[in-house]
């Protein structure tokens, strides 16, 4: 049942990404395209405290990119009545490739964030080392808001800002995101013209 | 008609379902709202499951002559990532609860 997944992740010319940790028994499917690159990431939660995947990273151009086995971990989550907080360690080891050139890459990484019916807060960083290809550390701040609440079955949209910098490039981009039953889509222009299109599927 | 009614309160509540009434705390999205109704399905002895998000909400109606106590529901709430911030049931679906 879960060939398809995979083989789809392995024929997708980019990269993966993913949502750190999903419910018990569940599988994510994540993809990512922005101003430093395309993710790409499939992973499994066995419980609501972790999860193992496989993860996928390229530059813009595609000729570099970098592959990872992740364990995602849920360090601590605070429920409150209308609201929620969590941190996330997020890591990886795997391989890189610059063309013909292959080498070693690992990663880790942390996210927090804290979110409310129709607010949220988020920050997320990961560093990366891939041989031949990428050294960097990667910041990611979100905020953002929703004018309503849906239902389970409707959608909702958010309105989202979003501040990402690597090295000495910021890119400041402001994004839609649409949640709807267990999909998310997220489009949004930088404002240096770099499309942002991610969507999550939680199954 | 005391001794019926009670007769008829007895049988009901052996043959109906129960329905269950929990307030759950961080649900905020879609995706805790499937997380939640994913999880508690996988038990047997529930027949159906919704999570109202703006409420925090989570009805469970179970199998008839099945139930689900108090711990196991704050397990399942649990497993799928969330707390329980109360419980209260009617063994009468559609009636009001009665809250613990």
């Amino acid at each position: 049942m879960w060939r398809y997944p995979v083989v789809l992740l392995f024929l997708l010319p980019v990269s993966l990404f993913s949502r750190p940790v999903s419910y018990a028994d569940s599988w994510t499917l994540e993809q990512k395209n922005e101003a430093f690159g395309h993710i790409l990431s499939l992973h499994y939660s066995p419980t609501s405290r972790y999860s193992l995947g496989l993860y996928a990273q390229s530059k813009p151009n595609l000729n570099k990119s970098w592959y990872l086995l992740t364990c995602n971990a849920l360090l601590k989550r605070w429920n409150f009545s209308a609201a929620q907080a969590n941190v996330f360690f997020l890591s990886g080891v795997g391989f890189s490739r610059n063309n013909a050139r292959m080498g070693g890459a690992a990663g880790c990484g942390v996210s927090l964030d804290y979110e409310t019916r129709r607010m949220l807060v988020s920050y997320e960083n990961r560093a990366v080392y891939a041989q031949h290809v990428e050294k960097s550390v990667h910041h990611i701040a979100r905020a953002g808001f929703s004018p309503y609440v849906a239902p389970f079955d409707a959608l909702q949209p958010w309105f989202l800002f979003q501040y990402e910098k690597k090295r000495s490039k910021s890119v400041f981009t402001p994004l839609v995101r649409l949640y709807r039953n267990n999909v998310l889509v997220e489009f949004g222009i930088s404002t240096k013209g770099n499309i942002l299109l991610n969507w999550v599927v939680t199954f | 008609m005391r001794f019926f009614l009670t007769f008829v309160m007895i049988v009901c509540s052996t043959l109906s379902a129960e329905e269950i009434f929990v307030q759950a705390k961080g649900v905020v999205c879609s995706f805790c709202a499937q997380g939640i109704t994913e999880t508690v399905k996988k038990r047997p002895e529930v027949e159906t499951v919704s999570v109202d998000i703006e409420t925090g909400d989570v009805t469970i109606v179970t199998k008839k002559d099945q139930t689900l106590d108090d711990e196991t529901i704050k397990s399942i709430i649990e497993d799928a990532g969330y707390e329980v911030a109360s419980i209260s049931r009617s063994l009468y679906p559609g009636l009001p609860p009665i809250s613990q």
